[in-house]
């Protein structure tokens, strides 16, 4: 099976990627660094599972790509683009914000659950909060994989 | 300078001279021993309850509660005299309400100790000038019905000199109609010698010098104020003095009250200075009491204003309200119209007016109107003074003069309110709501003159415009009657006939078949549409098939046809039922109307104008669209254009094709990518949309310079520190530009810009506009200016740091604070595996498997002990992490005492703004650009110091930790060292702190923040480049020659200069390949450069020398300022313009085949 992890923190894509291979070496792992890359995983590939970050850039950035901007809720863009072409793929959404944006704009992470829970139900099967300093992440993320891959192991 | 007394900010200059106790109520100690009193006997446990049992008695009419522990007046009139300070509100809080008509009149007489005891306090009524205006304290806290009563027993007690003063008000707004404003100050000097001062008369006063003598007349009034009003006063006068400001609009100004509001700590109070200074709504009874209260101590013309006008806002939104208020007032608008002849509320209450017009002239007037006999309909209104003074017939007039196309009066005495009020209507009913500077000016104008009864009309001519579909609702037309019932017209009432005009029969056509639900009839009716010539008209036939196509779910044809009228016309947005299509546009119709161009349009639209977050399907339909026609990029538009509608395909490719729009797209793989496809759909759009050529090349030539500029610098961006410059200057824009421009209008005047000079409360101001204490609710600035250039700056400050999507703090949050610096800091260790993470608990560290395990193979003993060695040296890793993020990584406030961040604003920086700000020439862009060198200049301050500061505290507080570590660990097993771990523990802390090195990069000042430089030769390739890139056929072979001066922030400058050159060569020199040479040599300061270029033996033409000359001529002869923007124009005018008055400039062909430029220009060498 293909999982895609959909990162631009360079660190937490590292802890993520050791965490899988370490617990599911039966997975083949791809790495995407911004929302396009990872749709065009997703289209090329046939991916069977994703991590996806929420605060991502639109194309991966290098010297000669400075990112097209980071998009706050980059990681909405994606899932919404996964329901525009009716693509179901199981999401899990690993986020290192607690708050999202300020003033009068700001989210916070019960909010984005709320807004995954109603939007993006489909794709979406939770958000996880990430601390590089904790493991709690490490046993929802677990707990989370298990569930979508049981039906695949039976 | 004087402190307002109420804040521990206080500001420097402060305008009120008095503080008095606006707000705080009149003392009752009796009421409070009464209350006792009664505690003992009604209370249960320790509670008062005050008894709530409404006894209904009969008082001139009306049914009336009355709570069952109020008195009659002769109980209490010894309570009250043998109180210490006899108390009105003591009086009114324990009488019967049906009561207050006599406790009013003993008011006046009552005496104690042989003095009157009251007198004071009812002269208050008819305050002798603006020093009385507003003193005294106002009444305690009742109930509304107790305040309703209050008040008209108030009116009824003076409603002899409130009919004087109806009579004076009506003369005074008719005299402001004709013009007359020597009339209307000679009526307001009456007015104020009669009735005193109030609130009601500067409100007017204000307006009426603001339109008469202008902003210098209406300011000086407003100095006045400020020398001798109470604060409350003197902040309400600020209010209409900004308000009537002509650079300030609506919207800022109900932005700054609503801001303002948000100080006021008492919430009624907040409510009546909302009610006061807008046009607010009131929507319970608890807001209604408040205002009511605080009108307790007002002048007797501002308590019937703001009575009355409540009464009717209550009685005319029926629906919304309370059924018992609206008794009372409508009750009471029947004894009142009585006593006063109030012309609204006679019209609001008398019923037999309602649907008979008796005046046979106006009927007359009517008749014309409604059979378009335009002309004659003016000279009507010519020829019959009652109409030509009556402001009813503006409505009339502008719709005759709008389809005669009449730009000017036919009447040599028309008067500048009247002419300027149909100028407007005129622009709002051709323009719509594209029309934003006459809506502003309505809109002004309603709130300016929100004192006269014409307001209630100019609500509705708003309105009409605004929501069209409900201009024929109760409320609209009660609110038009309540104005005159003798001069009112409601279209509706009348059945058409064949002599009538299109645009009025229409209407009530298709009024009656949309009430009848006859949608297909409307559609039939209206299935011509696309032929009506008559604006006015189409917009009507548009409001009821639009609204006809979204019920029957037409949605294809509908949004087809709303787009086609849109593009036409902006003006029809609303008449179009825009939002409704977007929410019926969910994913299945998006699917099935996906070949639709018509989708995309109508989203973008709806994206612009109504709500920002349509964008994400704005951007699919843009995508949707292309797939559906089997296109992968938009430029694959290019082989078949003339497939669709013409203005459909510019706008799409105009406002659509855009990168923010199409990076949604997987066909493009960078930004790179994006921007090279824009330039193709650039280069389309020059030859799809000719008239708009320029704006198109602009585009091009700045997309090549950002592509040359990130050539320029391309490298990895160590620094983190950043802020979305575009993305500022677009909320700057929105929500700063009418302060600036306010700010520059107010220099105009001479006082103003005097004050403007005076720098000698800089730090004060400064301290007060950035501290973080609670502003006193009614500061408003001595010196408005300076507070204007400060507080404008401050803005942007706080924009620069917290703006949530753009803003340094959502950087740090972006980049720094979420993972990344723990990431960095952790990730440096964790290769050595010395640092564990948290239990799932969180309140312990894990054990160290790793070392464990290597230290157990090694026979070591204590392994025990070292893990919780390492489990708290992980542990206090992560706290000084923790402790980065959480408290230093921050923009310091109360919140975050320790945040490295300062707002820096300083006296040094007020003064470079000032400068920017003095010159004549500035606009809003330089101002920003200034600020956002101000700002990056403290966030270098800030960076400098965390630097220091990292190297320092940081490194010596994690050298520490490091040390402890392998302090503790040879102290637990001294004779026998884990040599393994102490290695490992050292390789980890070189480690650590090579990683805290590449933080310390990251808080650097971005780059590129020196503007780039670029050689001469870089400068004429990139103008070059400009022109292939909208002409790929052009190629030149080009030679540079003479001196390659490295030049700085020039880029735009030669860029734009070498683009006309090499486009004149390409369009003129009829080769595709010419040979064109350039050479540059420096004089002194200056540069010469000399282009050359091949041409072929066709280009010198007798047409092509006298165009050469032409161009020529108009140079020398200083013309070419007006005609730069002209087509046509061979480039060398706009050449010209930009190198100024001061170098030269010549061209002409050469003997040979060859056309030669010639310039000079001044330039900024780079530093070596």
């Amino acid at each position: 099976m293909k999982l895609l992890i959909i990162e631009d923190d360079e660190n937490k894509r590292s802890q993520i990627n050791s965490f899988i291979e370490s617990y599911h070496s039966d997975l083949e792992i791809f790495n995407a660094f911004s929302i396009q890359k990872g749709l065009d995983y997703v289209f090329d590939d046939e991916i069977d599972i994703a991590i996806l970050d929420m605060t991502l850039p639109t194309y991966d950035v290098t010297p000669d790509e400075p990112g097209g901007g980071t998009n706050i809720f980059g990681g909405c863009d994606f899932l919404s683009q996964l329901d525009r072409f009716d693509i179901r793929i199981p999401v899990i959404v690993v986020t290192q914000f607690e708050i999202f944006g300020s003033g009068s704009k700001t989210m916070t992470l019960e909010g984005l659950r709320t807004l995954l829970e109603r939007e993006y139900s489909d794709n979406c099967h939770g958000l996880i909060y990430y601390n590089a300093s904790s493991e709690n992440w490490m046993s929802e993320l677990e707990s989370k994989l298990n569930l979508i891959l049981k039906p695949f192991k039976e | 300078m004087i402190s307002n007394g109420l804040t521990n900010a206080a500001p420097p200059s402060f305008s009120c001279r008095t503080s008095l106790p606006q707000g705080q109520v009149e003392s009752s100690t009796l009421v409070g021993r009464l209350q006792t009193k009664k505690r003992i006997i009604t209370s249960t446990k320790d509670k008062f309850v005050y008894p709530q049992i409404p006894i209904f008695v009969k008082r001139t009419g009306m049914n009336i509660k009355v709570k069952d522990n109020s008195q009659g007046l002769r109980n209490i009139q010894g309570i009250i005299l043998r109180q210490k300070t006899p108390s009105l509100s003591s009086a009114r809080s324990l009488l019967q309400i049906n009561e207050f008509d006599n406790l009013l009149r003993w008011a006046a007489t009552a005496k104690k100790n042989g003095k009157y005891v009251f007198q004071e306090r009812l002269k208050a009524f008819f305050p002798k000038s603006i020093t009385r205006l507003k003193r005294d304290p106002i009444l305690k806290q009742t109930h509304i019905q107790c305040e309703i009563f209050w008040a008209l027993s108030i009116i009824k007690y003076k409603s002899e000199h409130l009919k004087a003063f109806l009579q004076l008000r009506t003369a005074l707004e008719l005299a402001y109609w004709k013009g007359d404003f020597a009339k209307c100050d000679s009526i307001l000097k009456s007015i104020e010698s009669s009735f005193g001062s109030s609130l009601w008369l500067v409100e007017v006063k204000m307006a009426i010098l603001q339109a008469d003598k202008g902003l210098e007349a209406q300011k000086h009034y407003l100095s006045e104020i400020k020398r001798s009003g109470v604060k409350i006063v003197s902040y309400l006068a600020w209010s209409f003095s900004f308000r009537n400001e002509d650079s300030v609009t609506p919207t800022r100004y109900i932005k700054s009250i609503q801001k303002s509001i948000t100080e006021v700590k008492n919430s009624s109070q907040g409510h009546s200075i909302l009610y006061k200074t807008l046009p607010s709504e009131i929507s319970n009874e608890v807001e209604l009491e408040g205002v009511l209260r605080y009108e307790t101590n007002a002048s007797i013309i501002d308590l019937y204003s703001t009575y009355t006008e409540l009464g009717i806002d209550f009685v005319l939104h029926k629906s919304k309200n309370p059924a018992d208020v609206i008794k009372y007032f409508s009750d009471s608008f029947n004894e009142i119209s009585q006593l006063t002849n109030d012309q609204r509320l006679i019209n609001l209450t008398n019923k037999k007016h309602e649907d008979n017009t008796t005046n046979s002239s106006w009927e007359e007037l009517v008749q014309l109107y409604l059979t378009g006999k335009w002309q004659d309909c003016l000279e009507a209104i010519k020829n019959n003074s009652a109409f030509i003074d009556a402001p009813q017939t503006i409505s009339i007039e502008a719709d005759c003069r709008l389809f005669l196309n009449l730009q000017e009066t036919l009447y040599e005495s028309q008067s500048k309110p009247r002419e300027d009020l149909i100028l407007a209507l005129i622009d709002i009913r051709t323009n719509g709501i594209a029309a934003i500077k006459s809506l502003d000016y309505l809109f002004k104008l309603r709130l300016n003159l929100r004192r006269f009864d014409f307001s209630f009309i100019i609500d509705k001519w708003i309105e009409d415009e605004m929501f069209p579909s409900t201009r024929n609702n109760a409320t609209a037309k009660q609110t038009a009657k309540l104005f005159s019932s003798e001069f009112t017209f409601d279209i509706f009432k009348y059945s058409p006939n064949e002599s009538w005009n299109p645009y009025f029969s229409l209407q009530v056509e298709l009024y009656q078949l949309f009430e009848d639900g006859d949608h297909l009839g409307i559609l039939e009716k209206t299935s011509k549409w696309e032929a009506i010539n008559c604006n006015q008209t189409k917009k009507i036939a548009t409001l009821y098939r639009q609204r006809s196509l979204l019920l029957l779910k037409q949605y294809r044809l509908g949004i087809r046809e709303a787009v086609i009228l849109l593009l036409e016309s902006s003006s029809l947005l609303s008449y179009i039922p825009v939002k409704e299509y977007v929410k019926a546009l969910d994913k299945e119709l998006r699917k099935e109307l996906a070949s639709e161009i018509s989708v995309s349009i109508l989203l973008d639209i709806a994206t612009k104008k109504l709500d920002k977050s349509y964008e994400k399907i704005r951007s699919f339909a843009y995508e949707d669209f292309l797939i559906s026609e089997k296109y992968r990029k938009p430029s694959d538009l290019s082989e078949n254009l003339s497939d669709y509608c013409k203005n459909s395909l510019v706008y799409y490719l105009r406002s659509i094709c855009i990168a923010d729009v199409m990076k949604v797209s997987r066909v493009f793989k960078s930004s790179f990518d994006l921007q090279n496809e824009r330039l193709l759909v650039c280069r389309m759009l020059i030859q799809l949309d000719h008239e708009h050529k320029e704006m198109y090349e602009t585009e091009v030539r700045e997309i090549t310079r950002a592509q040359t500029i990130f050539d320029g610098v391309r490298h990895v961006e160590k620094s983190k520190i950043s802020i979305d410059i575009p993305g500022l200057e677009r909320w700057a824009e929105a929500n700063l530009k009418e302060d600036f421009n306010r700010l520059r209008s107010l220099l105009l005047i001479g006082n103003e810009a005097e004050k403007f000079n005076k720098n000698t409360d800089d730090k004060k101001l400064i301290e007060f506009v950035s501290s973080s204490v609670k502003k006193d609710e009614f500061f408003f600035p001595d010196n408005e200016t300076r507070y204007s250039l400060i507080e404008l700056y401050w803005s942007l400050l706080i924009e620069f740091l917290y703006n949530s999507e753009c803003g340094l703090d959502c950087y740090l949050s972006m980049r720094i604070r979420h993972g990344v610096l723990s990431g960095q800091l952790r990730g440096a260790l964790e290769n050595y595996k010395i640092i564990t993470k948290r239990s799932i608990d969180g309140n312990t560290y894990l054990s160290n498997k790793y070392w464990i395990r290597e230290l157990s193979e090694k026979k070591f003993t204590n392994t025990d002990e070292i893990d919780s060695l390492l489990a708290n040296f992980s542990q206090e890793l992560d706290n000084l992490i923790s402790h980065l993020v959480n408290d230093r990584i921050q923009i310091l406030s109360s919140e975050k005492p320790e945040g490295w961040f300062r707002k820096i604003f300083t006296i040094h920086d007020l003064i470079v703004l000032q400068n920017i700000v003095r010159d004549k020439d500035v606009d809003f862009s330089t101002f920003f650009e200034a600020s956002i060198h101000v700002f990056w200049r403290g966030v270098d301050l800030c960076l400098k110091e965390i630097n220091k500061c990292l190297d320092v505290e940081i490194k010596r507080r994690a050298s520490e930790i490091f040390e402890n570590l392998n302090r503790s660990i040879l102290s637990v097993c001294p004779n026998d060292p884990p040599l393994a771990l102490s290695r490992a523990i050292t390789e980890a802390k070189t480690s650590y702190f090579q990683s805290l090195n590449v933080v310390k990069e990251w808080f650097s000042l971005p780059s590129p923040y020196e503007p780039p430089i670029f050689t001469f030769d870089q400068l004429v390739r990139v103008g070059l480049e400009c022109v292939k890139k909208i002409k790929p056929a052009f190629k030149p072979t080009i030679t540079i020659s003479g001196a390659n001066v490295s030049i700085t922030s020039m880029l735009t400058y030669f860029s734009d200069i070498f683009y006309i050159v090499f486009n004149n060569i390409e369009e003129y020199s009829d080769l595709e390949q010419p040979r064109v040479t350039v050479n540059c040599e420096v004089q002194g300061q200056s540069l010469a450069i000399k282009i050359t270029n091949e041409i072929s033996e066709n280009a010198k033409s007798l047409s092509s020398i006298a165009r050469v000359e032409e161009a020529k001529t108009l140079i020398q002869s200083g013309e070419y300022h007006k005609k730069i923007s002209k087509e046509g124009r061979s480039g060398y005018s706009k050449i010209k313009n930009l190198i100024g008055e001061d170098n030269s400039l010549d061209f002409d062909f050469s003997e040979q085949f060859s056309f030669i430029v010639n310039f000079t220009t001044n330039f900024i060498k780079a530093p070596a």
